[in-house]
């Protein structure tokens, strides 16, 4: 075994140095002739006769000399070596190929490996929970009253916590992070808390880091109250000191940290702390009035589905339970039960977008590879000659087909390397553009697995490029290719392979295109959606003063406000309760009862649900809403004044329709001004609809002034003609004047509001567009190269017939048939796959149907415009050949 | 052996080895006559086969090279014995010896 290692040593060794030990061996042989002549002559033969027989007994110096070589060095090991050297010579040599098909594949792969990481960041790797996808989160739903998302009561929960098979574990928690604020540990900052049941952790199965989870005891009304920190706010307001479980803090009122969550728990998104909820709800009875136990609605569900159990069968029997709540006298929210897999909820429609830009970059590395295995056709059908010569000389078939391996793995591994650095960028592109609550998309990185995935993607390429050529290559047949070289039409094989292959390019950039279209669309449907307000030059916060009593904030709020209207460059400030597009399809319902009906639920059930807003004067013009009728709030519109309200265009239609709603009087259960339950309400405005609850999500507004209401108006709106910046920190400035501990909070402009509520589809028409324009360029750069090969190859034929008397069009029409046809045959396939593929995306779709007839239709129109420019740019070389030239030269 | 035959691969490095071991350092040219006039000219070396032999057995260490002087006093090659090769002569020479008893044995007139 050494000896054969040893060997082995010396072999590798003999690839050095080559051509002195050749020089050496040639010597030695030599001399070995040189002896058997001499030897020869001594026993008496004439030294021509000696050096003759000398030679044949050598056996032929040059044989010998190769068989010495392969046994010094390593035969394949050579081979391999000459091949590779062959290739990159080959590759240095058509600069325009290699350029092009390297370039193809890093845009490709890059594209890929870069989607890729988003795709494992944000939906592969393992979330921090166990089992995710046997949770489930549940809220009601009120179609009838066109209320999607009705959140639930805490007896709700309790109920189905307790009778529900449907779930192993469940817990509650709030609809959104509610805010408090901390004093004492840094600057005083309004933090995000979830409040939950004490089942909540265990449910999702998930561990504190540090110190415990809640107990039964915590989650009562009355109980002293206790948080657990998310990890980075541990960090960064206790300096990661694990001596800070157990210790107190001030949020909003006293709270024992006694946990800490890891570092990778971030549910819901962006919660700073979680806190049990019942003590909460039970604190704000005082505020609502009422048994918020029973009575109030600010919870979703969540569940742990038992083996065997669909989300289908837990809806069933949630809204069985719920019925029988119901009859039992309890308040039901909701007139259905909504059951949604957690995991859309917790990725939304960016899972769809993600999985859907995924198959697209595959279609791209797909067209991509057609392209460079069209290219790499080509390219040997163009050295049909050189192969037949070497064929003759005698290499096999084999080695050519080695060559063309060498050059396809080449082009693979330096195209994923490109690619590699490339998506570095590509991934960074992709984080820039992507709405900011995708969740664990700023973790992107380009690590192992990216790397292993973009191995996979390049031998996956390696393959399907090179297939085509190498068996090509490898069937180089001596006879054929000297004879075919130059006459006939040569290459019918290689044509029609390339035929297929542009089929399947135009066909799969059709479905890429179709997709871009239809996300285009729906993205121009979403911009020219009226929202109802005019976001540009708005700054906007939210304001929690500290030195206030609660009740009186509303007062605080209007004096504040009279101050921010004197200051320069400020055209009108208001505030209202919840600025537009804040918690997605969150919000405040109200019933609502009409002059004449009686005050009792079933009449309330009979009318629409209106959205709640609470607004100060000044917010309808800082917000640019306009009046249809009557008047706006004014300051005379105070708590000792006859209480009034304005109502948007849509609940005046849906509540009077046909008749003038200046002057009806309304009643809202839901929101009496303090001490008179049935205050009867006076509209005495209409203003345009607003789109509170989502760009998509047209609700019916109805708006308190803010001295008359309950509910706090603390989103502030300024609008004003001066720098965002320096406006906003005037703001803060004056409301710092007015309560000197004031925190300020959420602070933002309208612009980037609505910016961010339409990232998702903003991100998916780059995506989709991009990787649609990259993959029409890569099919038309192949019909391009398609047309010149079969131009270039009969120039002989056209020759001769323009030589004959053909007109041009005889010439162009058969080219541009053959092309036109391959074209419109991919055309067809492609429109029959994105009537398949679209499908996936009808999710992302807006206003827009998957089978958008004018999307096809100028897919189509584009599509037919370039591929006519492709065919007939190079088909028109074919008028131009000179016949006495073609007819001479090879 | 009525044709002159070609060696097997093995057997032609033995005989390189004990070649070797009783002349002592030899050339190319001396081994492949001393081979051929040891058979008595029923073998022939082709060197085509003995230079690559020559070139395993000194990768494998059993034989090294240094150039020198012939009796013709002419440049050559010269190939020696190593100790690594000297062993490797015994070990092969008894292999050998067991292969071609047992062979005997099979084609000696049945004794059953």
């Amino acid at each position: 075994m050494t000896r054969q290692v040893r060997a082995l040593f010396w072999r590798l060794a003999g690839l050095a140095a080559k051509s002195r030990r050749d020089r050496e061996f040639a010597e030695e042989l030599e001399a070995n002739l040189q002896e058997h002549i001499t030897d020869r002559i001594r026993a008496g033969m004439t030294p021509e006769a000696a050096r003759r027989a000398a030679l044949v007994k050598l056996g032929g110096m040059e044989a010998a000399k190769d068989q010495y070589r392969e046994r010094r060095g390593i035969p394949i090991l050579e081979h391999l070596i000459r091949d590779l050297r062959y290739a990159i010579r080959a590759l240095r040599k058509t600069p325009v190929f290699t350029s092009v098909a390297l370039l193809t594949l890093a845009v490709c792969i890059g594209a890929n490996a870069a989607i890729f990481s988003a795709v494992h960041a944000v939906l592969l790797r393992p979330l921090p929970v166990r089992q995710p996808d046997r949770l489930v989160i549940c809220w009601g739903s009120d179609p009838s009253h066109n209320v999607p998302v009705v959140e639930l009561s805490y007896r709700n929960f309790q109920d189905w916590a307790a009778g529900s098979r449907s779930f192993s574990q469940a817990a509650a928690i709030g609809s959104s992070t509610w805010p408090a604020v901390l004093d004492g540990h840094g600057e005083s900052a309004r933090l995000s808390s979830a409040g939950v049941s004490v089942s909540f952790f265990e449910t999702l199965g998930v561990v504190p880091a540090v110190g415990r989870g809640f107990r039964p005891e915590d989650d009562v009304p009355q109980a002293p109250r206790v948080v657990v920190l998310s990890h980075g706010t541990w960090v960064r307001r206790f300096g990661a000191d694990p001596q800070a479980v157990g210790t107190t803090i001030q949020l909003d009122e006293p709270h024992t940290i006694v946990g800490v969550m890891p570092e990778e728990f971030d549910f819901p998104r962006g919660t700073e702390f979680w806190t049990p909820v019942v003590p909460v709800l039970a604190d704000s009875a005082g505020v609502w009035r009422t048994d918020t136990l029973e009575k109030v609605g600010v919870l979703f569900v969540i569940g742990r589905l038992r083996d065997g159990v669909t989300p289908g069968m837990a809806t069933d029997e949630l809204d069985s339970l719920a019925d029988r709540l119901e009859q039992s006298g309890a308040v039901r929210f909701g007139s259905e039960v909504i059951v949604t897999p957690f995991l859309d909820y917790l990725f939304g429609p960016v899972r769809q977008a993600l999985w859907a830009l995924f198959a697209a970059v595959w279609v791209l590395l797909l067209i991509g590879c057609a392209n460079v295995s069209g290219l790499m056709l080509t390219s040997v059908s163009l050295r049909r000659r050189e192969h037949a010569v070497r064929l003759a000389l005698g290499a096999t078939g084999r080695v050519l087909a080695r060559e063309w391996l060498f050059q396809t793995l080449i082009l693979s591994i330096v195209g994923g390397g490109l690619g590699l650095i490339a998506s570095q960028w590509i991934a960074q592109a992709v984080v820039v553009l992507a709405p900011d609550d995708i969740p664990r998309l700023s973790d992107i990185s380009i690590s192992l697995p990216v790397v292993a995935f973009s191995f996979g993607a390049v031998v996956t390429t390696a393959l399907l490029c090179g297939a085509g050529p190498i068996r090509r290559a490898g069937a180089s047949n001596l006879i054929e290719a000297l004879n075919d070289s130059t006459h006939s039409i040569p290459g019918t094989q290689t044509y029609q392979t390339r035929s297929l292959l542009l089929i399947l390019q135009m066909g799969l950039s059709v479905v890429l295109l179709v997709a871009a279209g239809l996300v285009l669309r729906s993205f121009v449907n979403l911009r020219s959606i009226d929202l109802g307000f005019v976001p540009s030059n708005v700054v906007t916060m939210t304001l929690d003063p500290r030195d206030h009593p609660k009740p009186s904030m509303n007062q605080w709020m209007h004096a504040l406000l009279d101050r921010v209207e004197a200051l320069p460059d400020v055209r009108a400030a208001g505030a209202v309760f919840l600025r537009p597009l804040a918690l997605g399809p969150i919000g405040q319902e109200t019933a609502v009862i009409l002059e004449g009906q009686p005050d009792t639920p079933e009449a309330a059930r009979g009318n629409p649900t209106l959205n709640y807003q609470v607004a100060t004067p000044g917010y309808f013009p800082a917000m640019r809403i306009h009046l249809r009728r009557g008047r706006l709030f004014n300051d005379q519109d105070t708590a000792t004044s006859t209480p009034v309200v304005l109502v948007g265009e849509t609940t005046a239609r849906r509540l009077w329709p046909g008749q003038n709603p200046i002057g009806k009087r309304i009643l809202m259960p839901t929101f009496s001004p303090e001490g008179s339950p049935t205050r009867w309400r006076t509209v005495v405005g209409v203003v345009n609809n607003v789109r509170y609850r989502g760009i998509d999500d047209a609700r019916l507004d109805v708006y308190d002034p803010a001295l008359q209401s309950p509910v706090g108006a603390m989103d502030l709106v300024v609008s004003s003609s001066g720098d965002s910046r320096r406006v906003s920190a005037m703001v803060q400035a004056e409301a710092r004047r007015l309560d000197p501990r004031v925190v300020v909070d959420r602070l933002t402009t309208m612009d980037a509001i609505v910016a961010r509520a339409t990232a998702p589809w903003r991100f998916s028409v780059w995506m989709f567009t991009v990787f649609a324009v990259i993959a029409f360029v890569l099919a038309t750069v192949g019909l391009f190269s398609l047309v010149s090969l079969d131009v270039a190859e009969r120039r002989r034929e056209f020759a001769i017939r323009l030589a004959l008397g053909a007109r041009n069009a005889d010439i162009l029409r058969p080219v541009l048939l053959a092309a036109g046809g391959r074209a419109l045959a991919g055309v067809a396939v492609g429109m029959l796959a994105a009537i398949v593929a679209t499908r996936g995306i009808r999710t992302m779709l807006f206003g827009v149907e998957a089978l958008d007839v004018t999307t096809y239709a100028a897919v189509m129109a584009l599509i037919l415009a370039v591929v006519g420019v492709a065919s007939y740019v190079p088909a028109r070389r074919a008028t131009k050949f000179d016949p006495s030239i073609a007819l001479r030269g090879d | 052996m009525s044709k002159q035959s070609d060696v097997w691969q093995g057997t032609l490095a033995l005989m390189i080895l004990k070649t070797l071991e009783t002349m002592g350092p030899q050339h190319g040219y001396g081994i492949a006559r001393r081979i051929e006039q040891t058979s008595g000219n029923k073998l022939l070396v082709n060197y085509g086969t003995l230079y690559p032999a020559l070139l395993k057995l000194e990768q494998e260490g059993y034989v090294a090279s240094e150039w020198g002087l012939s009796d013709n006093n002419r440049r050559a090659k010269f190939y020696r014995l190593t100790r690594a090769g000297r062993k490797q002569v015994e070990r092969a020479a008894r292999e050998w010896e067991q292969t071609t008893a047992i062979l005997a044995r099979f084609l000696a007139p049945d004794e059953a």
